[in-house]
Formats: structure tokens, C-alpha cells, sequence
């Protein structure tokens, strides 16, 4: 009886943790200085330029990191992962460097390097979606690897060419809808961590490339106690929330089906 | 059909497979039978061309197929954990071969049915892997290798995942599937039962060679090895001696027993000494010895196995005899004294042993 208590009171702790911040947040949000509840705060919001333009930038920066991650770290983790168990050690070794490293000494090392000669990209954009896709590697291939090593997929792969199917068909029609969760779920956790990345924007662009971070931290910087600033934070949240949707969905979806194709069987 | 010739497969440490050579006849149900690690499955990998061998040569018919790839051998493979595409349902996992070969859709559709129909599936047709026992899994792993002819069928321990009744069941439907399509298998499996019942031929495998090659009978009745004698059934080995009058005689201390022995170990009893391996139903129980002199034990426990009692019975500190007394109602107490006469089963009433 006592040791339900306790967990009860725990779990209770646990989610006031969680959420008592968040509350604070979208109180403040709602409420502001004024006192009185209104979404004046998301008015004033939406109604800046600046904030559309800034939105547009990162939504793209994302999906452009997203899709470089695919491209770029796909195809060797799975090579490696069927046909080089050492060297996929190596990659997965290599794949935590971005995640122990600091991103101010990341965001010095791209500066330092592209700040001339053939590659004099420092002050632009382009940089950016290969520093988010390389902050989001270490998730990215972790994910993947994990659903590689639950879906038998090496001896999937084998399967499908004894059945006469080329590798590429083996790939494209076997693989990637076997390991397309994996695919899902780590192009999620790269598109957060690219909507919000705050060091290495600031400092490979000087701040001349206005993301949703940057346009946070001048609009809180200018009138703290007006509501907007918080209200970004409040869609940030709001994105966070259809991203675990959208992951949990994934892995409900297959549920769903195989639950209606066996009543319709039945 | 199959002519695998001086395969050697050697890993960065060790050698897995050592000058293997086999010839498998059209229409024949091979096992190939070995401890983990005996080397069965690299060879079956080896046949199917999913490993390339150090050196050594497959053939397929005449055809040399030791560089041809996976997709090219027409070969099939059931795996041992099925290998199934999750995303598919029975009917398009079986159906997929058929699609890769660009068969039209009525053929590919006749095909599926047909092979749900051998493999007593057709109401699991759209269902997907996840929502079927692992026997079913199996016979759909088995419809799928079989969807487009392959003249060679290659099963990895397909039985081993199942439980002893579906076992049971899935193996007779396996030799069923394998007469009736006149396919050629071979399976790799660790379990002598499986292998003495399903194939026409067991090979038999130790740490990456072969220790022998025979149908299940001569595999299990005449041993060519000391490991093979011990691997494929229960067998307890005795130390025995030349009863020194020239003859091939046994003895064991003071019992003397005329016994077929191998011309390996006639070898060994020339230069002083051998084992003869004893099988349980090979052992037989008095309660007093007769003029023959057997020796006496004595019972540690028994055990009811059905049609049998297994007895088991300590002769000396060394050597503890595995006895199944048949049908029989005796009642074996431990600690209880037997006598023991050691039967040949091995003999063949129309041959003399002492001519082998």
C-alpha cells in the first residue's frame, strides 16, 4: 500500500517537472502583462513580417537537413550494418562526435573552414542545413540502427535476391518500406533539432540570416514582457507535440491495420 | 543435381569449412547434421551464394555456379528465422519471386494459389506475417521458396523454431511438399531425429569437415566415427580389449562377446585398445547372470519414457550405461543389482560379422 504511495507521489512529481513550465509558458502567453486572457500576443505575432520570413527560413534549413540526412547517412549504416559489422562500428564511433562535441566548437570548426578559398561560404545559409544534418547524425543513425537490428533485415535482404530480386529491387521494394519507421523517426528528430538550433546559426551567419531562434531572441531582447516571444516558444511546442504524434502514429498505424485486416478475415 | 567440390571457406581466424565435397542425385532429400559450429550452414550459404568460398567449386547440373550471383542460381532458401517481408501479405510474400520474374498476373496468381493450397494455407492468403503462428510463418517461408520451380531447395534449420507438436506435424508436411514437387533439398539442421527422418542422407559434420556420408540407417546403425556414433543417437562408449586368441572378440573384463566392430576400430584393437559404443535398446537387463559371466552394475535411476523405461546403470566410476527396456512392466529400484548382456543390433543375420 505504501510502495503504491510512494509511486503515485512520484509520478505526480515527474509530470509537475514536465509540465509545470509549459503551463507557465502558455499562462503567460495568453494572459501577458495585460491581465486580461486574450490571443492578442499571437496578433501581434502573425502580423510581423519578419516572423512569416523567419518561419519560411527554418522550415526549409529543416527540410533541407532532413533530406541530406537521408541521402547522406542512409545508404552506408545500412551497407555497413549487412556487409561490414566493423566498420559499422567505426561509423557508429565517428557518428558521436557531433553530439560530444560542443556546437560552438562545431560552428568555430565551419567558420575557420569555409571562411575562404574555393569554399567561402561563412555569412551565407548554404552551410547550415550540413551542420543541422551533422548535429542530428548521432540520432539519426541511432534510430535507423536500431530498427535495422529489429527487422532482420540482413536476412530479408538475402531473402529477396535467393527470390531472383536485384539488389536495387531488393532495396527499393523490400528495404525501405521495411525500414521506413527508422527512416520516419530519424528524420523527426533531425527536423527539431534544426527548427531550433540556436549557436551555430548565430555564429556561421553573424546573425544576418534571421531563423526562428534568432527572431525569438530579438523579439523577447526588445519587449520581454509583451506576449509574442512566448508565443513562438508556445508553436514551438506545438510542433513538438505533432512531431511525438506523428512518431507515435507511425508505429500505431501498422497496429491498426493488421488488427482490421484479421477482423476481416475472421 | 548438386556437385559442391573441395568447398573451403576460411574466416579471418578460422576455417569454417575444410575440402567439402558432396554429390546430391535429383529428387534427393539431403540433411546435413552437426553441432553449432560444425560449418553445415556456411556450406549451405556457400551453395546458396550468399558467401563466397576460399576456394572449391558448386555445380548445378553441369553448370559451375560458384561466381554467379544470389539472384541468378534459382535456387531456394527457406531461413531460419523465415525471413518473411513484414509488409507483405502471405499471398504477395509468396507472390514476389513471381513478380521479379514479370510473370503475367493470372500465371502469378494461379501459382499463389496452388502453392497456399500444398501448404494448407489458403485462408491465411491476406494475412501478414505478424498475424500468423510461427508454423504458419514457416509454411509460408517454404510456398515462398518454392513459388517459382527452383529445381534446388535449401532449408536452414527451418523446423527449429517451433514447438515439439508443430515440429512434428511441419516435418511430414515437408518430406509431403518435397516428393509430390520432385524438388531437391538440402537441410541444414542440428537435430538427429529431424535428419534420420526426413532425409535419404545424412551428412554428418565436426568442426568444418565431414565425418560421414549414408543413409539414415547406415549413419545411425554403422558409425564411422567415434563422434558420429555419439552425435546420431544416444550412444555410451566402453572400453573393451582383444580377447587374445586372434579372433575379433571382445572383451570386457571377464565378459567376452563376439561384436561387429569398424575397420577403425579393429585398427585400434591391433594396437591395444578400443571403444564400442553402446545404444540403449542395445542393452539388455538380468537380474542374475547366466554362464556367460555379465558383468554387474548397478541402477542410479529410471525413467519412464512411454513405450520405454530408460534405465541408466553405473558399471565402474568410469562408464555409466544408458538402457531402454521396452514395453516391458519391471520395476528398476536405484541401487537395485542388474546384470548386463550388450546385444549387436548392428549385426545383419545374413552376414558374418567377422567378414567386415
Amino acid at each position: 500500500m505504501f510502495e503504491k504511495w510512494l509511486y503515485r507521489v512520484l509520478i505526480g512529481l515527474f509530470l509537475l517537472q514536465v509540465l509545470l513550465p509549459f503551463a507557465g509558458l502558455i499562462q503567460f502567453t495568453l494572459v501577458g502583462g495585460s491581465g486580461a486572457l486574450s490571443f492578442a500576443s499571437f496578433a501581434t505575432l502573425f502580423s510581423d513580417p519578419s516572423f512569416a520570413s523567419s518561419l519560411l527560413n527554418s522550415l526549409w534549413l529543416a527540410a533541407s537537413a532532413v533530406l541530406l540526412s537521408i541521402v547522406i547517412f542512409t545508404p552506408p549504416v545500412w551497407h555497413a550494418y549487412l556487409y561490414a559489422p566493423r566498420l559499422l562500428r567505426v561509423i557508429e564511433a565517428v557518428s558521436f562526435v557531433p553530439f560530444v562535441v560542443p556546437a560552438v566548437v562545431l560552428a568555430l570548426a565551419y567558420v575557420q573552414f569555409f571562411s575562404s578559398g574555393p569554399l567561402d561560404l561563412v555569412g551565407t545559409p548554404y552551410l547550415l542545413p550540413f551542420a543541422f544534418a551533422l548535429l542530428g547524425m548521432p540520432f539519426y543513425i541511432q534510430v535507423f540502427l536500431n530498427r535495422l537490428r529489429h527487422a532482420d533485415a540482413r536476412a530479408i535482404h538475402e531473402a529477396a535476391q535467393t527470390l531472383g530480386a536485384s539488389d536495387f529491387q531488393a532495396f527499393v521494394r523490400i528495404q525501405l518500406p521495411l525500414l521506413r519507421s527508422g527512416i520516419i523517426n530519424g528524420s523527426l528528430l533531425v527536423f527539431t533539432i534544426s527548427i531550433g538550433e540556436f549557436t551555430i546559426t548565430q555564429l556561421t551567419t553573424g546573425g544576418s540570416y534571421n531563423t526562428l531562434p534568432l527572431y525569438l531572441l530579438i523579439t523577447f531582447t526588445n519587449n520581454p514582457l509583451e506576449g509574442s516571444a512566448m508565443a513562438v516558444v508556445t508553436l514551438f511546442l506545438a510542433v513538438a507535440g505533432v512531431v511525438a504524434a506523428l512518431s507515435a502514429a507511425s508505429s500505431r498505424r501498422r497496429r491498426i491495420h493488421a488488427v482490421t485486416a484479421s477482423e476481416e478475415a475472421s | 543435381m548438386l556437385s559442391v567440390r573441395n568447398l573451403t571457406k576460411q574466416f579471418r581466424d578460422h576455417t569454417a569449412v575444410e575440402d567439402f565435397s558432396a554429390e546430391v542425385a535429383a529428387g534427393e532429400f539431403i540433411a546435413l547434421l552437426g553441432p553449432s559450429g560444425s560449418g553445415k550452414t556456411t556450406v549451405l550459404r556457400m551453395v546458396a551464394g550468399l558467401l563466397q568460398p576460399t576456394s572449391g567449386a558448386v555445380y548445378l547440373g553441369d553448370r559451375n555456379v560458384t561466381k554467379t550471383r544470389p539472384k541468378d542460381r534459382q535456387i531456394g532458401v527457406v531461413f531460419q528465422s523465415y525471413a518473411l517481408f513484414p509488409h507483405l501479405t502471405a499471398g504477395d510474400n509468396i507472390a514476389f519471386s513471381l513478380k521479379v520474374r514479370r510473370w503475367s498476373k493470372q500465371d502469378t496468381a494461379r501459382r499463389v494459389d496452388e502453392l497456399l493450397e500444398i501448404t494448407q494455407l489458403s485462408h491465411r492468403k491476406d494475412y501478414y506475417p505478424e498475424q500468423m503462428s510461427g508454423g504458419e510463418r514457416q509454411r509460408v517461408a517454404l510456398a515462398r521458396a518454392l513459388a517459382f520451380n527452383p529445381p534446388l531447395l535449401l532449408l536452414d534449420e527451418p523446423l527449429s523454431a517451433l514447438d515439439a507438436k508443430v515440429r512434428i506435424s511441419l516435418r511430414e508436411m515437408l518430406k509431403d511438399v518435397q516428393r509430390r514437387l520432385h524438388v531437391t533439398a538440402v537441410m541444414v539442421t542440428h537435430d538427429q531425429e529431424e535428419a534420420l527422418s526426413l532425409a535419404d542422407r545424412v551428412i554428418v559434420m565436426q568442426s568444418g569437415q565431414i565425418e560421414q556420408i549414408g543413409t539414415p540407417e547406415e549413419v545411425y546403425h554403422s558409425p564411422q566415427t567415434a563422434f558420429v556414433s555419439t552425435f546420431v543417437g544416444v550412444a555410451t562408449p566402453i572400453p573393451v580389449t582383444a580377447a587374445g586368441d586372434g579372433s575379433h572378440d571382445v572383451r570386457w573384463g571377464d565378459y567376452a562377446f563376439p561384436w561387429l566392430l569398424t575397420i577403425a576400430q579393429k585398427r585400434e584393437l591391433a594396437d591395444g585398445g578400443t571403444h564400442i559404443y553402446i545404444r540403449p535398446e542395445a542393452v539388455k537387463l538380468l537380474s542374475a547372470p547366466t554362464a556367460r559371466h555379465e558383468p554387474k552394475g548397478e541402477v542410479l535411476f529410471s525413467m519412464f519414457l512411454g513405450n520405454a523405461v530408460r534405465v541408466r546403470v553405473r558399471m565402474s566410476d568410469e562408464i555409466v550405461l544408458t538402457a531402454d527396456v521396452m514395453g516391458g512392466k519391471a520395476m528398476y529400484r536405484p541401487g537395485q543389482s542388474v546384470f548386463v548382456q550388450l546385444r549387436d543390433d548392428r549385426v545383419d543375420p545374413k552376414d558374418d560379422p567377422r567378414d567386415r
